[in-house]
């Protein structure tokens, strides 16, 4: 028992149940709901970032069909400019109204010129009014495209003024005349079907297309006219930040008061980049819900394991403290008394009940000898405290007879003789300790008479004694004794009449025999000497207070007491309180 | 209580210790990714055969095909950035070579070192320290073309000018629309003619994509509108000379009616793949430029080891042009000398 682990000490079997259950069903529940919570976010998150992967791989693809539709209308133009003659008029007019009807065909073309080299002067196109009008040579479609003959230059969209329907131009040096002289071919493009494109995408509150160009200015942004103040220029500032972090790929950011997820991707046949945002608040929202959700379900489950191991421990607990709570009935009782207890509970508690049952039972045995030993014993104690009395009665009595002989007293002799032999007949005749009160009484009127006789009625004496009371049981030959002591240190040597009250009745529900003498009295510190020596333990061999007392305990224990109440020159009453018992 | 949370811990360490070993193994590797933009391209599939052959065992490299787009291939770059297994370099082919310039940005926000092959970045891309760009010079293969043209129509009353007005009639089938190397090798192919002093009629040009079945396609249409006319086919890779050649064996344009097959018109094409010299042997292809695929993997996998190994550029056995661009000229390869 000693080696017990600190942590099991001084706590209840239940406590221990309920907190190792509960610590242990804690543990695979929060786990339980880490594991499925990590899983659910990984795979929602997982799904979302497919989703808005595919969403946006999707918007890409269509700006870029759109871009390439546009460069193979292109293409086709670079193949087929060889067929005309530019540098003929009819020719020209030819390819002119060619380009007329590519842009018929072509809804998201608008319009298509060709510009010559050196001048920038428009030589072929589809707007009759663009015909012979030229450019600046610095205007950028024509710059950039001289610059590098291999590329196609797209501008900067740009919000057109009379009907605000944004266009886009593409602009490409190629060869004409069979690759004798090159040109500049220019396509204004309408941008509007893009933008509708990317409206038609579900890409959530606050999610958008931005586009930027390798310098990290924005060419486009479907959240409207780029460099506004406010709100939105705010918005794209931050945007910018965003763009330079990630540069190719996606990410979660948090952009103004949305979640969004951010993928940004070349754009085919520029150096721009496409960037759109997906509001993704959905996901928080969804993963908060989950999560609520196994929180309340882990807390039922806990509640319920509560109750459950709660209840467990009870059944196995509450036996042991049935079992305990008799333990501690015996514990605490003064006497024992054989009490078996019924336990219907598990195996173990159960044998445990029948153990203690049969270990009361042996108790039980062992204390009913020690009793009968004890009795045994008292018995023996008893008669040797009785035959004490004898001897020294029997000389002073006998010695007074023998003083009534001499002086030829013999009628009084005789009286004392009949005395003394009613006197012993109590003594002996009976093998009991207890007596009818009426027997005592009688056998101490024998004595006072042997005695008023030997003291020459030097004293009186009286007898009150309370109906009903005859028939009583009192221990036998504890009167005598008291009066005896009343006569020798009481009233001897008295010189007015001493008096002994004998008084014997019932006091709240006590057996009450009192000897009152009106003698010398004690003082107070005599009489505590008394009680004193009266509980010291040792059988005193001197007949006397101490004597009786010894026996009223022995027999009745605590039930009964002797009290001596004194004054000094009023006299001393000795009252010895018994229970009741009738025969 | 405390034991049990004791447990558990000791389990969760005991987890954490068993996964490091599977991540720290072949830590003295070093590691290479292949980006390439179409499996599907003969010269790069040869290309990566001849690299990956000759890779060195302390090397571990990954291959992933783009299959033709960008966005994908963006996708893939990124991956495998975001997987962070600590790549030292990316080989990339790129679909888009306008997006060179994201790429170049992206690599270098991470520190990765990037060699572009095949598809040349634009100028304004190779800013960036320990960027490179391998490829064969462009030029020097569409000159090279014209050069196989002109030693055959050199001669006074050759049978290849079949008209005999002394102009040389000729198609170009183009590569894709805006890839450098078809922009440069039509341009160049025309150019160097007219520069050699010859007269010249474009006759169409074609956008095949470098494949062999739009080639084919387009060999159709230029054939049903031009027929006979066409004297010369200019290619710019031999996948589409291929193509071509499919449709004029096809519908009987070129027929060996037991001998060597006539060659009404003459096809080069640029590349050297084994299917093209097949030709070449079986007399359908004239000829074709060496876009030495060897030499080019030769100059990427020596470019990889000077930067994976930090050596000093100054000892690289290749010209470097700009600090960034390493250009492999191509050789003429006819039936004269195949055997070589």
């Amino acid at each position: 028992m000693s080696k017990k682990p600190k942590f099991l000490k001084s706590h209840s079997v239940g406590g221990i149940i309920i907190t190792a259950c509960v610590a242990i069903v804690v543990v695979l529940v929060v786990s339980l709901l880490l594991a499925t919570f990590t899983s659910f976010k990984t795979g929602i998150s997982g799904a979302v970032n497919t989703q808005t992967r595919e969403l946006s791989t999707q918007i890409v693809f269509n700006y870029e069909n759109y871009i390439n539709s546009i460069i193979e209308t292109s293409n086709i133009i670079q193949t087929d400019i060889d067929r005309y003659d530019l540098t003929d008029e009819t020719d020209a007019q030819a390819f002119s109204e060619y380009l007329q009807e590519i842009v018929h065909l072509n809804s998201g073309i608008l319009q298509i010129g060709v510009y010559n080299y050196d001048q920038c002067r428009c030589i072929a196109s589809s707007n009759a009014y663009e015909l012979d009008f030229t450019y600046d040579k610095s205007v950028a479609w024509y710059a950039e495209a001289i610059a590098d003959p291999t590329v196609h230059v797209f501008s900067v969209p740009y919000s057109e003024s009379s009907t605000g329907e944004y266009r886009m131009n593409i602009s490409k040096r190629i060869k004409i005349q069979n690759g004798a002289a090159s040109a500049v071919l220019k396509i204004e493009t309408s941008f509007q079907q893009f933008i509708a494109l990317v409206e038609k995408s579900n890409l959530g509150d606050g999610g958008h297309v931005t586009i930027i160009d390798p310098n990290y200015d924005i060419v486009y942004s479907s959240l409207g006219f780029y460099g506004t103040v406010g709100a939105t220029g705010s918005v794209i500032a931050e945007e910018i930040g965003i763009f330079k972090d990630i540069v190719l790929g996606s990410k979660n950011v948090v952009l103004g008061d949305h979640n969004m997820t951010v993928n940004v991707d070349t754009l085919s046949n520029t150096k721009w980049r496409i960037c759109v945002f997906i509001n993704i608040d959905r996901l928080a929202e969804i993963e908060w819900n989950f999560l609520l959700t196994i929180i309340l379900v882990s807390g039922v489950v806990l509640f319920i394991a509560v109750l459950l191991f709660t209840g467990v421990a009870r059944a196995i607990t509450s036996p042991i403290k049935k079992l305990e709570l008799a333990m501690r009935k015996v514990e605490k009782s003064d006497y024992f008394r054989m009490e078996e207890v019924d336990i219907s509970a598990s195996r173990e508690v159960e044998a445990l009940s029948l153990r203690f049952n049969k270990m009361m039972h042996k108790i039980n045995e062992l204390m009913e000898r020690v009793i009968t030993e004890q009795d045994a014993q008292r018995k023996s104690e008893l008669k040797a405290l009785q035959n004490q009395i004898n001897p020294h009665f029997l000389y002073n009595t006998l010695d007074s007879i023998v003083w009534l002989i001499e002086n030829k007293k013999n009628e009084e002799a005789e009286e004392m003789v009949v005395a003394l032999a009613r006197l012993f007949r109590i003594g002996i005749s009976k093998e009991t300790e207890v007596i009818p009160v009426r027997e005592e009484l009688e056998h101490v009127r024998n004595y006072l008479l042997i005695q008023s006789i030997r003291y020459a009625d030097s004293f009186d004496y009286e007898f009150r004694v309370d109906d009903g009371v005859l028939e009583l049981e009192t221990l036998k030959l504890i009167l005598q004794p008291v009066v005896e002591n009343s006569i020798y240190h009481g009233l001897k040597n008295k010189i007015d009449k001493g008096r002994i009250t004998i008084t014997v009745h019932i006091v709240d529900g006590y057996l009450e025999l009192s000897v009152a003498d009106n003698g010398y009295g004690m003082r107070q510190q005599t009489i505590d000497k008394l009680y004193e020596s009266f509980k010291d333990g040792a059988v005193s061999n001197s007949v006397g207070l101490k004597n009786i007392y010894q026996r009223v305990m022995i027999y009745y224990g605590g039930d009964a007491e002797m009290r001596i109440e004194s004054e000094l020159d009023e006299g001393t009453t000795i009252t010895i309180r018994e229970p009741l018992n009738k025969k | 209580m405390k034991k049990t949370a004791l447990i558990l811990c000791c389990v969760m360490v005991a987890l954490a210790i068993a996964c490091v070993p599977l991540n720290g193994c072949g830590q003295n590797d070093k590691k290479i990714a292949f980006f390439i933009y179409d499996g599907s391209d003969t010269f790069i599939s040869e290309m990566m055969d001849v690299m990956t052959g000759a890779m060195p065992d302390n090397i571990s490299y990954e291959v992933r095909d783009a299959g033709n787009s960008q966005v994908v291939q963006n996708q893939q770059i990124v991956e495998l950035i975001d997987q962070g297994e600590g790549y030292d370099l990316f080989v990339i082919n790129a679909v888009d070579r306008l997006a060179c310039n994201s790429i170049v940005e992206k690599c270098a926000d991470v520190g990765i070192p990037v060699i572009f092959f095949n598809r040349e970045p634009l100028e304004d891309a190779l800013v960036a320290a320990n960027v490179y760009y391998v490829g064969a010079a462009a030029d020097s293969l569409g000159e090279k073309q014209a050069d196989m043209i002109a030693d055959l129509f050199g001669t006074a009353d050759n049978p290849y000018d079949k008209n005999g007005d002394g102009i040389v009639q000729l198609v170009i089938l183009k590569g894709e629309q805006g890839h450098q190397d078809a922009e440069k090798r039509t341009e160049r192919c025309v150019d160097r003619l007219k520069e050699l002093g010859f007269a010249t009629q474009v006759l169409a040009i074609e956008v095949a994509d470098w494949n062999r079945t739009d080639a084919y396609d387009a060999m159709r249409s230029l054939y049903q509108q031009y027929g006979d006319e066409i004297e010369v086919i200019f290619a710019n890779n031999d996948d589409m000379a291929l193509g071509a050649i499919d449709y004029l064996v096809n519908c009987w344009v070129f027929s060996d009616k037991g001998g060597p097959y006539s060659q009404p018109m003459v096809i080069v094409g640029v590349d050297a793949t084994a299917v093209g010299l097949e030709a070449i042997e079986a007399g359908l292809l004239y000829g074709t430029v060496n876009n030495d695929a060897q030499k080019q993997s030769d100059a990427i996998l020596t470019l990889a080891d000077y930067i994976i190994n930090d050596r000093d550029m100054s000892d690289y056995p290749y010209a470097v042009t700009n600090g960034h661009y390493i250009y492999i000229d191509g050789d003429i390869i006819t039936q004269q000398n195949l055997s070589s």
